[in-house]
């Protein structure tokens, strides 16, 4: 097992697997269970710190040029649902997630469990990547709603707290319209998509025993993270080339 | 309730092993006890191991900003205001708080990771057999390298996510990068700019102790070093949200 994993090849081999042979659902629980459940206050504490701080400085620079701040609230939500949600949210479970899926990949590779489950008709990519990728694809965005609405609530308390902006002005979705929400929904489905996918190749290319595993566990997660932003950058172009 | 109190004592436990941790590094620090070679190697390896993934994260977002205001631009008609939109957002929250997320991810991880890696080992305990305090000798020298490795590459990425907003402007609404720059030199945003780095100090000092700490607090062979990685890159994004709300707070 020498070979480089490469994270296409890895996405291509998972996908074909799972047509083949669907992973049973009592794993693909278990693993929406450890992505989803276990980040989901991670998500929503940095989400709502990160919201309040969107709104406060956003609020504050306002002040100096304008003293209206009736636009803050949906300037906020569309900001955050189109941008800062999806990125922030895939980063967050990145580093929830990543290393943990890679010192499992790695401790495999390690001890040649790989070649086990190679001898034995399965592969790395349907015995750990494939379960992960469809447990990520519905928790990621799942855990992307949750933290956005964990940020606007944050940001929305601390605007109408704070700065006495009228809820119902802070509250508003006048500015979101349906492409806001498929650009949402496009970069967290990727986002899911591409963290298992990123972070299980890390694991896989593990050389050098177990110290080995401890650098894959740290390149997975940056791995991961660049991923999340190559697509925060690639929805948005063709977010801008349609129109939405 | 049981989970309640075994939480509680987590926290408080970490919290405390992360101040003592500091404040043995810092006094080592400051009492000129860390060696110029070891921080010097320290300076190296953090900014070398960082920045290609830095670059990357900053021209990105940089593309992603103007792709995403363009759309405001265009039905204000605001195109003079682009620029210094960009700016403001970038240089005061956006820049900095990317930038250490990211250098946790990668400059704390490989902190976490090594320390550990000689904590399973047993070198810690060689060094204290030398009569050696492992803290002051480890810790200082990294704790220097990232306090004054995250505000220089803030400012280096700051000016890299602008030159990729200018870029991307011109592409985008074609508005000149000259128009761009110059909307961005005469906002005023010098003191965002200042805010902007004077607050990665924070992060720095905050994810050197976090990645120090859960080092040397590795049990366990490989899978806790593991462990401990995944730990410090969580605990260190917690604390640049928070170091950063309560400093932006403290400031504005």
């Amino acid at each position: 097992m020498n070979r480089r994993v490469n994270e296409i090849g890895l996405l291509i081999q998972a996908i074909v697997a799972m047509t083949r042979r669907p992973p049973p659902l009592r794993r693909i629980v278990r693993e929406v269970f450890s992505c989803g459940n276990r980040s989901i206050v991670f998500v929503c504490v940095t989400m709502a710190f990160f919201g309040m701080i969107l709104v406060y400085e956003g609020c504050m620079q306002a002040l100096a040029l304008i003293p209206d701040l009736s636009s803050a609230g949906p300037a906020t939500i569309r900001s955050t649902i189109r941008v800062f949600g999806p990125l922030m949210a895939g980063l967050m479970v990145s580093f929830r997630v990543g290393a943990g899926i890679a010192a499992e990949a790695g401790t495999m590779v390690v001890t040649e469990q790989d070649g086990a489950l190679l001898v034995s008709g399965s592969s790395p990519a349907e015995w750990l990547v494939a379960p992960r990728l469809v447990a990520c694809i519905i928790a990621v965005p799942a855990l992307t709603v949750v933290g956005c609405l964990a940020g606007i609530l944050a940001g929305g308390a601390l605007g109408v707290g704070w700065f006495g902006i009228h809820p119902s002005d802070f509250f508003s979705l006048s500015m979101v319209d349906r492409g806001d929400a498929a650009v949402c929904a496009a970069k967290s489905l990727l986002n899911g998509m591409a963290i298992p996918v990123f972070a299980a190749a890390a694991g896989l290319n593990t050389r050098g025993g177990s110290e080995g595993v401890g650098v894959a566990a740290t390149s997975a997660v940056v791995r991961s993270c660049v991923a999340v932003a190559v697509i925060e950058f690639l929805v948005s172009t063709v977010a801008r080339v349609a129109g939405a | 309730m049981g989970l309640t109190s075994n939480a509680a004592t987590t926290v408080l436990e970490t919290t405390g092993a992360m101040a003592v941790t500091s404040w043995t590094a810092l006094t080592a620090l400051v009492r000129g006890r860390a060696g110029r070679r070891q921080a010097l190697r320290q300076i190296a390896i953090v900014s070398v191991d960082s920045l290609p993934v830095l670059v990357l994260i900053s021209l990105l977002s940089g593309f992603v900003m103007v792709l995403e205001s363009a759309s405001y631009v265009e039905s204000l008609g605001a195109f003079s205001l682009m620029g210094w939109a960009f700016g403001l957002v970038t240089l005061s929250q956006l820049g900095p708080v990317l930038v250490a997320l990211m250098f946790a991810a990668r400059a704390g991880a490989r902190t976490t990771a090594e320390l550990g890696a000689m904590a399973v080992t047993g070198q810690l305990d060689a060094l204290r057999l030398l009569g050696i305090d492992p803290v002051g000798y480890l810790a200082a020298p990294r704790f220097l390298a990232m306090i004054v490795m995250l505000p220089l590459m803030t400012a280096l990425c700051d000016a890299i996510a602008i030159g990729a907003g200018a870029v991307g402007a011109a592409v985008v609404v074609g508005l000149g990068p000259a128009l761009f720059l110059q909307s961005i030199a005469q906002g005023g945003l010098m003191d965002e700019f200042l805010l902007g780095i004077a607050r990665t100090f924070l992060f720095g000092g905050a994810i050197a102790a976090v990645s120090c700490t859960f080092g040397f607090r590795v049990r366990g062979g490989a899978a806790g070093a593991g462990r401990a990685v995944n730990d410090c890159v969580v605990v260190s994004a917690l604390a640049v949200f928070v170091i950063d709300l309560i400093f932006t707070i403290a400031v504005l």
